[in-house]
């Protein structure tokens, strides 16, 4: 008896045997390293296991050794496809701990921010989308119009991803001169650009045939789930941050909610398409109403000085190295503030016992939230379907697995 | 807003276990025991005129040295009030544990097993109660106190103790 018969005859005898095939974490539409364990039934997903984890960094653990200044770079790697409104969304938090109110150039500043980061993630995740199901020419496209606001980007904060952009109590920086000149040329040519993306996938067949009643969420599912930004919308319920917990001044800027009905990946699809049309909108608006005065606060205790007056003042030192080496003082008690980010809602608790350092800082990241869904969609479609929620979902392992 | 929270500190008078407490930035705040809290997060949930349907977060604060050790925080949020509250449990003793709400609300799934990876604090009742950030087979909790900031790196595969000051 030779050993090839032993392997068939060590076989169960089931004639439908469930195969399982391990997808990622290497895998390119997985947007990181995200390791699905898929069960399979021919090409149909019986069962489907997200395994994250590998880009876990301890960023909560070091949160808790380091001042509210120095984790803002952190920030950056999170959702890395949108360090800005991260940025936005760390120190406006550790604002509502601390209580601090900040000067209206400074929350405009912020909002315009927050709006082309939205922007550039969307059309990251829209071009990674496109190209997952197979349309290439809307990825290459995409990712021209990106290029354009990095560029933007840089000119505000010198560097293309790594932003740390905002202080407590402001913004590091004014906007540099001929920047809103800038912007306002790209704002002028985008929405063409939108219409481009449009007309090449909105009735394009085959992306109808690959998206439409393809991962449907409904509302119930996606309360449940705890889903939050476009996933949330795409399924019809309105919630938006920005409207019904207005921060930064959003209530000064008019603009809509995009909503969805069926809440498959196609009506995701058309909420990000609306929301970078709904971003454009505020970005006008922010050009024509930004505020003048000073980007960051005046409070000498939670703002950092001058620094042409440190070098002469003895004051501005004392709180310049007060600032540095002790950080801001923040109240004893506990805070939530959330923010809504291009993925979702991006939210910060804290637990202070006084002093400059966080005692526990935790992160509600929208991709670890929103990727749980992922199994209860997927069941009973095929294999080419994953890659089209995958896309749909639109999540960032970098801020999953912090 | 202010009716909202009458109507919240009366529910919670009216819960055994559950009490009002002050809050920072003046969110509802309430503490509950173990026992009660699935109990008042079901009739929140439930209630038509409140339908807190939302789980925000759940996440855990260690107080170390200190009896009971662990803090644990329930964020609900209602669409249809526009209104978020936070719910803290202490629990503590040997071997912390603390009933599921999973069976409330499908994000508590993940959001639980973060708090038994980092924390150690377990949930009776969860479906599958594994590791989710760190890797199976992994000892110790990395959020608790008493674990070293730059990490225990005995058994981490694929260590072998040359080049990181660890």
């Amino acid at each position: 008896m030779s050993t090839q018969v032993d392997i068939v005859l060590d076989r169960p005898e089931q004639p439908q045997e469930h195969q399982v095939l391990n997808m990622g974490p290497q895998h390119p539409s997985t947007h990181g390293v995200l390791r699905l364990v898929l069960e399979l039934d021919g090409e149909i997903v019986v069962n489907c296991e997200p395994v994250v984890g590998y880009l876990h960094r301890g960023m909560e653990k070091l949160a808790e050794s380091m001042t509210f200044h120095m984790f803002t770079p952190y920030t950056d790697r999170l959702d890395y496809l949108a360090p800005l409104a991260n940025n936005v969304a760390l120190t406006t938090a550790q604002e509502h701990l601390i209580g601090v109110e900040i000067p209206p150039r400074a929350k405009a500043i912020r909002v315009m921010c927050t709006e082309m980061s939205r922007i550039s993630a969307h059309l990251l995740g829209l071009g990674a989308f496109a190209m997952d199901v197979g349309a290439m020419t809307v990825f290459l496209w995409c990712f021209r119009e990106r290029e354009t606001i990095y560029n933007l980007i840089e000119h505000i904060t010198g560097a293309r991803f790594t932003t740390s952009y905002t202080r407590v109590g402001g913004v590091a920086n004014d906007i540099p001169d001929g920047f809103i000149e800038e912007l306002k040329a790209f704002i002028d040519q985008f929405p063409e650009q939108i219409e481009s993306f449009e007309k090449m996938l909105s009735r394009n067949r085959i992306w109808i045939d690959r998206t439409k009643d393809i991962g449907v969420i409904t509302k119930d599912d996606a309360l449940s789930y705890g889903l939050t930004g476009p996933n949330l919308r795409g399924s019809g319920i309105e919630w938006d941050l920005r409207i019904h917990r207005p921060y930064l001044d959003y209530e000064r800027y008019d603009f809509d909610i995009p909503l969805g009905s069926v809440g498959d990946c196609y009506d995701r699809y058309l909420c990000r398409i609306e929301e970078l049309k709904e971003s454009t909108k505020i970005l006008q608006q922010v050009i024509q109403k930004m505020p003048g005065g000073p980007v960051n606060t005046q409070d000498s205790k939670i703002s950092l000085p001058e620094k042409s007056t440190v070098l002469k003042g003895m004051d501005e030192l004392i709180h310049q190295f007060i600032l540095i080496t002790e950080g801001q003082d923040a109240p004893v008690g506990e805070s939530y503030f959330g923010a809504e980010n291009p993925k979702g809602e991006l939210g910060f608790y804290f637990r202070s016992k006084g002093g400059g350092y966080p005692d526990r800082m935790f992160i509600r990241s929208p991709s670890f939230v929103n990727l749980q869904i992922l199994p209860e969609i997927v069941k009973g479609r095929f294999i080419s379907d994953v890659v089209a929620v995958l896309g749909s979902i639109d999540f960032v392992m970098g801020e999953c697995d912090r | 807003m202010s009716d909202i929270r009458e109507e919240l500190n009366a529910l919670a008078a009216g819960t055994d276990g559950v009490e009002a407490i002050e809050d920072l930035r003046d969110d509802p705040s309430f503490r509950a025991t173990p026992a009660s809290l699935h109990g008042f997060v079901k009739t929140l949930r439930d209630e038509p005129k409140l339908q807190f349907k939302k789980l925000v977060l759940i996440t855990a604060c260690d107080n170390y040295l200190a009896e009971p050790r662990f803090d644990v925080t329930y964020r609900l949020r209602s669409l249809e009030r526009n209104q978020d509250l936070r719910i803290n449990v202490a629990v503590g003793g040997e071997e912390p544990t603390l009933a599921t709400v999973t069976d409330l609300y499908k994000t508590a799934n993940w959001l639980e097993r973060e708090v038994y990876d980092m924390f150690g604090v377990r949930f009776d009742g969860h479906p599958s109660l594994t590791r989710i950030l760190m890797w199976e087979g992994f000892e110790g909790y990395p959020l608790r106190k008493d674990y070293p900031l730059l990490g225990n790196t005995l058994g981490t595969p694929g260590y072998t103790g040359k080049g990181g000051k660890a």
